[in-house]
């Protein structure tokens, strides 16, 4: 991963072959509604992966604003199985995990190039993915910790 | 008065005493000394001083989720017509002994005379009607007489949902069956609540005049297990499932697994079937909401020291400020913003160890409520002879087949019911805790109530299919 375009290439794979992991893991989920909560999931993957696509278009700039709030619960939450009797409480945790996970490369990525234009996506990236993450996890503090 | 005299006070004129007549309650020191009940309830004397504060405006009505007739029935205490009372009560709510000591009582929240002083104790005067006629009479003064339809309701769960339904449909003159899983009637009612703030012979005085309209219990039958829902579906004319909130969520952090770790609902269920859950004498409770608030002074009761992990704020507790006081005054310590992260071994041996950090609360960017953020830096460790787990707990649904899943719409773990509590498929009718967002006794008896007239119009033709 060289140039932009290839880091942009790249991500937008990841946004799509996860897109298709919860679309996959939907069509199997055996507890009632969790059918429509992956698909819910798989949409906003891709609708991550429509920006990227705008982004790589030069339509649209990486998360514009400065620090995005890290509410820190995956870090201590242990793994659990993608199972076809996954519960809404898992199907965030591993939700929760991915985005952590890609957050945590491109932070890394960007920690490893020179500063300029790759740095700046990698950062940028990292920003994308922190915000997700965000986005399950205030579902989890709401929904899974509600008396918590 | 100033220099001059310039200044004159506008007199503060009231019709109503400001001051709500005191309740009579043991005091901390005498009731964690056994599952005694904490509130004594009114006198006659006291409960028509109380009832004379209510100026009759009627805005507690439309609060009330089952619109109870407040004022009517508050009048009948002036009146000295308990019978009276009683019928009024039953129009709209068939568990006016248990709301009246339980409930989360929304209409006092609205009581205007509680903005020069304190609200209408509506709750404490519907348990005082309830008190006053013995459960012998209720069947005369009441005079439900049902008919027979020639039609045949089964409902699924026995708690104030199911059995709402069920007085309801019964006095439509619809045969009901009520499948239950526990040996009880009562739901979270009886497994939940503990006896000091709902005791049994309360519940059972609300559960009992139901169950003697001629409801047919078949308990210990789990749906899914001992009796499928396609049979049901087959044999009845309809159905309605109230089955609650009854899997206690996860913490899922490390080491929740070890063997001092348990749930909340589950000691609260030991204690409710009369036996001891075993904490020991010093125990964590981890939660902010009503499970957290009971386990914590249960385990008073039990003779242990509590100590409550939160992750944010007193204010931000779910759990009733009422019992939050009292549990304070019980001796139940509660430490806020504290997040556990990791559960283990104690250095003693028996004992369970909690790792959790401290919490800064920030603002949520999307505008909800401030959300708590561990700081790494401020991490403790605590020893516990039991750690209890009540953070939240969510529905089982496993007894709906795939196929009848497919046709439901269920999001986050919860029913979505339509007009008059009908569901997509054809004759299911859905209520209570596992259907509502509010989750508390009152909005589930209104829920069976409702269904059971949805029910009444699909039976009668009303309604078409009863999908909605
Ligand atoms: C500790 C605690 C304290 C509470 N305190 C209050 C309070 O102070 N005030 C208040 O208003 N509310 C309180 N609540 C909430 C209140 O108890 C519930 O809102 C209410 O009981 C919900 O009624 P329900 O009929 O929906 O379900 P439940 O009361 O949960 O009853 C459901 C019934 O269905 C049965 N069931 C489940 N699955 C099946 C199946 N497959 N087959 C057959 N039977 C099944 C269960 O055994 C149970 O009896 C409290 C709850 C708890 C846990
Ligand atoms: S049932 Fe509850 S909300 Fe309704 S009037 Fe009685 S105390 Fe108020
Ligand atoms: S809101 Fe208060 S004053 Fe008005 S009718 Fe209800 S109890 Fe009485």
């Amino acid at each position: 991963m060289n140039t932009v375009d290839e880091v942009l290439d790249y991500a937008i794979g990841q946004e799509e072959e996860v897109a298709a992991f919860y679309a996959s893991l939907a069509q199997r989920a055996e507890k009632a509604g969790m059918k429509d909560v992956l698909m819910d999931f798989s949409r906003e993957e891709q609708r991550h992966k429509e920006r990227l696509l705008a982004v790589k278009q030069g339509e649209h700039e990486l998360t514009p604003e400065q620090n995005v709030v890290d509410l820190k619960i995956t870090d201590y939450l242990v793994d659990v199985d993608a199972s076809d009797d996954i519960s809404y409480q898992d199907a965030l945790i591993v939700a929760m995990k991915r985005e952590r996970a890609a957050y945590r490369l491109y932070s890394d990525m960007a920690g490893k190039v020179p500063e300029g234009e790759l740095k700046e996506v990698f950062v940028g990236l990292a920003k994308e993915e922190a915000k997700h993450k965000l986005f399950f996890e205030s579902q989890y503090d709401e929904r899974v910790l509600s008396d918590n | 008065m100033a220099a001059g005299g310039a200044t004159t006070a506008t007199p503060t004129i009231t019709c109503f005493h400001p001051k709500r007549i005191e309740m009579e309650m043991l005091g901390p020191e005498e009731s964690v000394e056994s599952f005694t009940e904490v509130v004594k309830g009114y006198s006659e004397e006291q409960a028509r001083l109380e009832a004379d504060r209510c100026v009759e405006c009627g805005i507690c009505v439309a609060t009330c989720p089952a619109h109870m007739d407040v004022p009517d029935y508050i009048r009948s205490i002036r009146d000295g017509d308990y019978a009276k009372g009683l019928k009024l009560m039953y129009r709209t709510n068939p568990f006016p002994a248990t709301c009246g000591r339980i409930c989360t009582r929304r209409c006092e929240s609205v009581c205007p005379v509680g903005i020069q002083g304190e609200p209408v104790a509506i709750r404490w005067l519907k348990r005082f009607i309830a008190d006053q006629v013995p459960a012998d009479e209720y069947q005369r003064i009441l005079n439900d007489q049902p008919g027979s339809s020639g039609r045949q309701v089964a409902v699924i769960g026995a708690g104030p949902g199911g059995m709402s339904a069920a007085y309801y449909l019964r006095r439509k003159g619809h045969a009901v069956t009520v499948f239950e899983a526990e040996d009880k009637a009562g739901g979270m009612l009886r497994y939940g609540v503990p006896s000091y703030r709902l005791p049994d012979a309360a519940l059972d005085k609300d559960l009992d005049y139901i169950r003697s309209l001629g409801v047919e219990m078949k308990f210990n039958t789990r749906v899914g297990r001992d009796i499928q829902m396609a049979e049901l579906l087959d044999g009845y004319d309809a159905v309605f499932i109230s089955t609650g909130l009854w899997v206690p969520s996860s913490m899922r952090i490390q080491g929740e697994e070890h063997p001092r770790v348990m749930a909340g609902l589950r000691v609260l269920d030991e204690v409710a079937n009369g036996r001891d859950p075993g904490i020991g004498k010093s125990v964590a409770v981890i939660g902010g909401g009503n499970v957290a608030m009971d386990a914590a002074r249960v385990s008073r009761r039990l003779g242990a020291e509590v100590t409550i992990l939160y992750r944010r704020r007193i204010e931000d507790m779910p759990a009733d400020p009422e019992e939050i006081h009292e549990a304070q005054a019980e001796g139940v310590r509660i430490v806020i913003q504290a997040i556990p992260v990791e559960v283990m071994d104690a250095e003693q041996p028996g004992r369970v160890a909690i790792k959790w950090g401290e919490a800064e609360m920030v603002p949520d960017p999307n505008g909800g409520r401030p959300r708590p953020v561990l700081q790494e830096e401020r991490m403790h460790t605590d020893s516990f002879d039991t750690i209890i787990s009540a953070i939240g707990q969510g529905s089982d649904l496993d007894f709906i087949s795939k196929e009848d899943q497919e046709q439901l719409e269920v999001k986050w773990g919860k029913f979505i019911a339509g007009d008059y509590q009908a569901t997509r498929m054809q004759k299911l009718f859905v209520g209570g805790d596992v259907a509502n967002r509010t989750a508390d006794a009152i909005s589930a008896i209104e829920d069976g109530h409702h269904a059971a007239r949805g029910i009444d119009r699909f039976l009668s033709g009303a309604a078409g299919s009863g999908a909605v």
